[in-house]
């Protein structure tokens, strides 16, 4: 990182390690000595303890606290990186936004909502409804909520168009019409007092949607991935 | 070695132990986390050397004692203190060894060393040395110059050339450990001179290395002019050396846990002190003693506004040597001297010990409180991953400790703050860091709150607890901030639509870009934007760079060549003093794309800031 809190983005030459110099005799010797020292007390634990008491070798100490500083290390390297304490939470919330194929928050999907698609969204029925988390200080500065939905081509050729519509704590939202297949954001504002409260309850209707049929025993309204409130 | 030596060498070690218990087990504190913090900026060899060999931290260059020991064991072992813990008291306990052993070896007294040791364990110096990681290049640097001086000892016994060696491996090697290194050469040039003469003008040429070391260092070497780092040659430094040697001799600040008055230590320093020079003044190796306190002491005395415990910890080996000197001697002789000696060596026992257990307990109490943050913030980035962190009561202590070395990094979290109101207990500290950086303004936070990206702990137990709701019910002052890291995802509700979203910790812009934060607070203030310009930008020459605020040109500013990173100052407007809000547009003369990047790019930045 530069020093302006920006990566410089130099270019990194190639780096070709060497071997070490170390001259094969020495580390072949070092071995020999001092280099399976461990092992050799593992071995001989009962031969160096003799030592001791007949007072010969005493090598022994050495041995034994680097075997157990090898151990220590071991169990330390076996251990996660960062050890995690417990922490006090707080009642789970209700979401803000709720993505569509966001599992935990679908106790917020009030009605109106088909099984979770593999994309992350979500049929609707005609009417359907949703529980939000309002932000903080709707009341008083009132809040804007965000609907992100498609329609799908099959809706068009069958109903020409659609118009959507929503309620919040019983205002009526501008409506919205949509005459041709595709992506849209519903976005309206809600003007300060309409919400109270922790919970905002928001109700959508379709004017007409797909009736149940051969090909598809569900009534189908439109296609959604997620409907949230945020701040103004 | 010899048995009798082995067996002092053990109970030395578990002496050290003992004493510093409180160290062995205390955990990881303030600058542990930056130095651990340089392995997340590691990706490729080139890194690895840059991050072992490039100055830091008021310029210093300790690849084996900070980097290799931080980034090494962070690396193998995580936040895991014991690997650190076994390595430095491993380090000390050969410490110890030399230390009995050159005080035998100069002295010409059996077990003088060994009382020294246990005189250097008890020194307050010795409780930060061991107990705060940071300060492992006191341990290392203490290593390498006693084991230097020990080859000497060994190569005037002996006549020897391969202990000259050994001795000229082990100075040059402590070059990586410590910048104090460099005073080695006269320590052995002041010992052979006194005691060796013979050896002395064979000392001379490790004088050279010193003063090449001294003078690359100080040629590569940026510091960060750190007021409290100034050197100031002047009759301070003698003031500084008082304090020193009395520090040494006698608890820090005269510090006692009955609060004993004063002039109660202060005599008593002076008791001990008294007596170590009478002792001294007969004997060539005592003076030898006292320069080694001296010499190594000498470079540290110019600091006159950063006087630390652990600076004294090398020299003290010095004054420690002296002091069982002369218990030892008072015991093999029986003279009239014994008692006198023993008084003074239980006064020097009485008033170190409590303090350097006292000290050795602050730090652990304070690893401790680092420890229970810095882990409860890894579970709250497994639980809350991605959202930034708010942190509220967090005071001085815990801030400077665990918070402002971004010790959250190595917990997985990217991006945390502290509230206003722990902003305000917080005792400032201009020389250790800026608090407002990791203040999160109200209008950044409620915003933050209002899309889920924000979790608020309160850490005043010992665990974090999380109060996001309770803190959301605050009513919170809407105010822009005077400072916008662009690249924060909390910030881009303050940033134009133009703007690219955020790639690491820096963001693109087009050619022209807005955004809002708030006005001057102080006529004359400037907005400062930091960013990057990268070659392929500046290939058609210098960037002209115009700057906007509420539809006011603050002029053109350029980049030229070699300029890529880049800070670019505009003086603001009068009228834009005291208001809330302005808007900031930035625009630049050209736009250029990459084929790997087919974005119209103008400017990386990372940084604005109102000062």
């Amino acid at each position: 990182m530069s020093e302006h809190g920006v990566p410089a983005r130099a270019a990194l030459s190639d780096v070709t390690g060497k071997s070490s110099t170390r001259r094969r005799g020495e580390a072949e010797k070092k071995r020999e000595s001092g280099g399976n020292r461990v092992s050799a007390w593992v071995r001989g634990g009962a031969h160096s303890r003799a030592g001791w008491k007949a007072g010969g070798s005493q090598d022994w100490l050495p041995h034994k606290f680097g075997a157990l500083i090898v151990v220590m290390l071991a169990m330390a390297g076996c251990s996660e990186r960062v050890h995690r304490q417990a922490t006090i939470e707080e009642a789970p919330q209700l979401a803000a936004t709720i993505n569509m194929g966001d599992r935990s928050a679908a106790g917020q999907l009030v009605s109106g909502f088909h099984d979770n698609e593999a994309g992350g969204w979500r049929w609707t029925e005609r009417q359907f409804a949703v529980t939000l988390r309002p932000p903080r200080q709707a009341a008083r500065l009132g809040a804007e909520l965000e609907l992100h939905l498609s329609v799908p081509q099959s809706s068009i050729d069958q109903l020409k168009s659609l118009t959507l519509t929503a309620r919040v704590g019983g205002t009526a939202l501008a409506p919205e019409t949509y005459r041709k297949a595709g992506d849209y954001t519903y976005r309206r504002e809600i003007e300060p007092g309409v919400i109270s409260g922790r919970a905002a309850r928001v109700d959508f209707a379709l004017d007409h949607a797909l009736p149940p049929g051969a090909a598809d025993l569900r009534e189908l309204g439109i296609v959604v991935q997620s409907a949230g409130m945020a701040a103004r | 070695m010899k048995h009798r030596d082995k067996l002092a060498v053990m109970v030395l070690g578990i002496f050290c132990l003992l004493v510093h218990w409180r160290g062995f087990t205390a955990w990881f504190r303030a600058d542990d986390f930056a130095w651990m913090g340089l392995t997340l900026s590691v990706h490729h060899f080139a890194d690895v050397v840059k991050a072992l060999f490039r100055p830091l931290a008021e310029g210093t260059i300790r690849p084996w004692s900070e980097r290799a020991f931080f980034m090494g064991g962070y690396a193998l072992f995580g936040l895991n203190p014991l690997p650190f813990r076994l390595v430095i008291f491993g380090t000390e306990f050969a410490n110890l060894a030399l230390v009995n052993s050159i005080g035998d070896r100069i002295t010409g007294v059996k077990g003088a060393g060994f009382v020294a040791a246990i005189f250097w364990t008890l020194n307050n110096s010795s409780a930060t040395a061991l107990g705060w990681a940071s300060a492992y290049n006191q341990v290392m640097c203490a290593f390498f110059v006693l084991l230097a001086f020990h080859f000497l000892l060994r190569y005037i016994e002996t006549g020897q050339a391969r202990y000259n060696v050994y001795q000229w491996l082990a100075f040059v090697a402590g070059f990586g450990a410590m910048e104090l290194n460099v005073v080695y050469p006269a320590l052995a040039a002041v010992y052979t001179l006194l005691c060796a003469r013979k050896f002395f003008r064979r000392t001379l040429p490790l004088a050279g290395v010193s003063v090449v070391y001294f003078v690359v260092d100080r040629a590569l070497a940026r510091p960060d002019h750190n007021s409290e780092y100034s050197l100031h040659f002047t009759g301070a430094m003698l003031r500084t050396l008082a304090k020193y040697w009395a520090w040494t001799v006698g608890p820090q600040y005269f510090w006692t846990p009955v609060h004993a008055p004063n002039w109660l230590v202060i005599a008593a320093v002076a008791l001990v002190s008294l007596g170590l020079v009478a002792f001294a003044a007969r004997r060539r190796a005592g003076w030898f003693a006292i320069a080694w306190f001296a010499i190594a002491i000498a470079p540290v005395l110019p600091l006159r506004d950063h006087i630390t415990d652990y600076y004294a910890f090398l020299p003290a080996v010095g004054l420690c040597w002296l002091g069982g000197w002369a218990v030892a001697q008072a015991f093999r002789t029986r003279s009239r001297a014994l008692y006198s000696t023993l008084a003074l060596a239980a006064i020097y026992l009485l008033i170190m010990a409590p303090r350097t257990l006292a000290a050795s307990d602050w730090n652990y109490r304070l690893t401790m409180r680092a420890r229970n943050l810095v882990e409860g913030l890894a579970t709250v980035g497994d639980i809350h991953h991605g959202k930034t962190v708010l942190l509220d009561g967090v005071d001085t202590a815990l801030f400077w400790n665990a918070v402002a070395d971004r010790s959250y990094r190595l917990a997985g979290i990217d991006h945390l703050y502290v509230t206003e109101e722990s902003r305000d207990s917080i005792q400032a500290d201009p020389d250790l860091g800026d608090i407002n950086e990791f203040v999160l303004p109200p209008e950044m936070a409620s915003a933050a709150l209002d899309q889920d990206q924000l979790v608020v702990y309160d850490v005043r137990g010992p665990l974090l607890r999380n109060i996001t709701s309770a803190y959301a019910d605050r009513a919170l002052e809407p105010r822009l901030p005077a400072m916008l890291e662009v690249a924060n995802p909390l910030a881009a509700p303050l940033l134009g639509r133009e703007w690219y979203a955020a790639d690491g910790n820096h963001r693109w812009m087009p050619k022209r870009a807005t955004l809002r934060m708030a006005g001057p607070n102080a006529a004359g203030q400037k907005i400062y934007l930091r960013g990057y310009c990268p070659d392929d930008q500046l290939s058609a020459g210098p960037l002209a760079v115009a700057v906007t605020v509420d539809g006011v040109a603050l002029g053109e500013s350029s980049i030229g060549k070699g300029q890529n990173s880049f800070e670019l100052a505009f003086t603001l407007p009068a009228q834009a003093y005291g208001e809330p809000e302005m808007q900031v547009q930035v625009e630049v003369a050209r736009t250029f794309h990459t084929a790997a990047d087919q974005r119209e790019l103008g400017l990386a930045f990372g940084v604005f800031e109102v000062k």
